[in-house]
């Protein structure tokens, strides 16, 4: 299969800013990330991190006032600097999105059937065999009566239903790199532990790498391999799951972790919050991007912008204290 | 068993005519509905007059006989006769086509252009979508008639040029609601998705976009034709559109108008076909919408 040959997508110091009207919004700082063939890794983050403008820049679809600047490598080569052609076979093929909201992914006036039999329009399959293969994937999601779903359409299904169409959808191809981005925000909490179970087989069976952007981190907990902790859109935190979830370095990861209400023991009328705002992107202060909201900040966290310190292979933190508050 | 199996087949049949370039299939199973059947036979009967209008009428109808002038219905004048004593049945015949002609060909157009404008103005680049916006409202701005007499002062009368000017003042409404329409689809996640495996943006537009959006386009263009029809005649009575002696649905109300006290069968004989073609008309857009739309064809 292709995917031994896949060596990966390494993210190398990407900046995203848009231009708008009151100003340059710088939405993304010098993001490293590396997804490692095979692996599931997850992106957690507050709302307005820059988990989307990412996964848009890495499908060339980020909009037209944004200027992006570092490197985004699939197989070692340049995403960014790739002609559209390139491109064209990339996506689909060996990229592919599940998107966020299963109510729009699909179009409304085609049939289900139609558009999963269109989309193998790279496969050079006949029309019967696409029909099967497509009708194998239904099944294979766990939709029911995957023949008769065939020539239903959007609105006949449930939500849980079309992103499981969805998800058949995208990996169909069996590409290399599946971006899930936020895919169960848009079902209920019952569905999502199905979702989650499904990408998690579909994953080990297919043996592709999966980047999953959510702001839930049960999910992240359950499905990654590694994961990437975005602040206000900087890498605050990277490591394994193991390491992010039980030995968490940032001071943000483990306020993030502390507010998780699946993590809280006792029973409380009040929900633990992180106080303070996401900082204005339009202006960047010099110091650390958390130290306004963070309960450690020192004097030193204010002047100055803590590196990303590399602490092992794929474990990176960027936190001045994060050494004391590791001894501590 | 066998009824459940066919219905079956048929939608899945209706799925794949889903897209524009397959209307002719859509407009078979048009007859399947009870109201569509209704609409495309009064429809297809109108063209057929259009067609055939001037060998089915029973007199000459500029045969002026001013003995009997507004004369009620008789076995000579089926439908009575104007002003002049000329025959409104043969009148209302021949008119047909100078009517159904100029309705349709400028409804036609005017959609036709409404629907690429707008899907630029709605798809494409932001700058295109201003120049484009401004085009509308200055064009929308005019006054029909006066607008009208100009063009005419300029061209001379003829039916094309009533075409053009009813092409000119009517495509903005299709543009602005193509392009609204089209805004809303365009940030789903279907689009998106099309974006980044790389279709262009015309294919995009026309095949994803188009046939999402132009169910609406069918109601609202059927309801133009009375509105087409009306423009038509109001330059006519000008003499600025159809010159007299020759006859359209339009002149025929306008005469009848002026002698609805003596007589009304002149406003009852232009005015039935023109509510005919207008309901017929709209039953075989809703139709054409409904089965266009998966969410109201099923429903039926």
């Amino acid at each position: 299969m292709t995917g031994n040959a896949f060596k990966g997508l390494n993210v190398r110091g990407l900046s995203v800013d848009y231009q708008t009207a009151s100003g340059k919004v710088h939405a993304l700082r010098n993001v490293d990330l590396d997804v490692p063939a095979g692996a599931v890794v997850g992106i957690v983050g507050e709302s307005g991190c820059g988990k989307s403008s990412l996964i848009s820049s890495i499908i060339g679809q980020a909009p037209d006032n944004a200027q992006i600047s570092g490197r985004i490598d699939f197989n070692h080569q340049s995403l960014l600097e790739l002609p559209p052609d390139r491109m064209r076979d990339l996506m689909g093929q060996r990229i592919s999105v599940v998107f966020q909201d299963p109510m729009t992914s699909l179009n409304p006036i085609r049939s289900i059937g139609r558009q999963m039999i269109d989309i193998q329009y790279r496969t050079g399959r006949g029309r019967a065999e696409k029909r099967e293969y497509a009708i194998e994937m239904l099944k294979k999601v766990g939709v029911s009566d995957p023949a008769d779903r065939m020539n239903q359409y959007a609105f006949q299904l449930s939500g849980g239903m079309r992103q499981r169409v969805s998800i058949a959808m995208a990996l169909m191809a069996r590409p290399d790199l599946l971006i899930a981005d936020e895919p169960t925000t848009a079902l209920d909490t019952t569905l999502e532990v199905q979702i989650i179970r499904l990408l998690k087989e579909l994953q080990k069976e297919i043996g592709c790498s999966i980047l999953l952007v959510s702001h839930h981190l049960g999910m992240i907990a359950e499905l990654c391999d590694y994961v990437v902790v975005l602040y206000a859109g900087e890498v605050a935190e990277a490591g394994t799951v193991r390491d992010i979830f039980h030995h968490s370095l940032h001071p943000y990861t483990r306020r993030l972790l502390e507010c998780d209400p699946g993590l809280i023991e006792k029973v409380t009328r009040r929900l633990p919050t992180i106080a303070g705002e996401i900082p204005n992107l339009l202006q960047i202060s010099p110091g650390c991007i958390f130290a306004p909201r963070c309960d450690c900040a020192q004097q030193a966290c204010l002047a100055r912008r803590p590196p990303l310190l590399q602490l092992g292979p794929g474990r990176r933190v960027a936190c001045h204290r994060a050494a004391e508050l590791d001894a501590a | 068993m066998a009824a459940v199996v066919s219905w079956r087949f048929e939608t899945s049949r209706v799925g794949i005519s889903g897209t524009l370039g397959r209307i002719p299939a859509a407009l078979r199973l048009v007859t399947r509905s009870r109201l569509g059947a209704f609409g495309l036979m009064i429809v297809v009967a109108f063209i057929l007059i259009g067609i055939f209008g001037a060998w089915l009428a029973p007199h000459d109808p500029n045969a002026i006989n001013v003995r009997a002038r507004l004369a009620p219905p008789s076995w000579t004048n089926l439908l009575g006769t104007d002003q002049l004593g000329r025959d409104i049945l043969s009148r209302v015949l021949v008119g047909t086509r100078v009517s159904l002609l100029v309705a349709l060909s400028s409804i036609l157009l005017a959609a036709a252009l409404g629907i690429l404008m707008g899907l630029a103005s709605g798809y494409g680049p932001r700058w295109l979508d201003r120049i484009l916006i401004a085009i509308f409202d200055t064009v929308r701005s005019f006054p029909t008639l006066m607008f009208g007499i100009a063009v005419i002062a300029l061209f001379g009368p003829s039916i094309w040029t009533v075409i053009a000017i009813i092409v000119t003042t009517t495509f903005p409404i299709y543009a602005r609601i193509v392009r609204t329409q089209t805004m809303a689809i365009k940030n789903t996640e279907f689009i998106l998705a099309e974006r980044s495996i790389g279709a262009s943006p015309v294919r995009i537009a026309f095949v994803h976009v188009l046939p999402n959006i132009v169910g609406q386009l069918f109601i609202l263009a059927s309801m133009d034709v009375p509105v087409v029809i009306m423009i038509e005649s109001g330059l006519s009575f000008l003499g600025l559109g159809i010159r007299p002696p020759n006859a359209s649905w339009g002149t025929i109300l306008n005469d009848g108008y002026a002698f609805v006290r003596n007589s009304p069968w002149p406003v009852i004989a232009g005015g039935v076909p023109l509510i005919l073609t207008t309901i017929g008309f709209t039953f075989l857009g809703e139709t054409l919408r409904d089965l266009l739309d998966p969410k109201l064809r099923n429903e039926r």
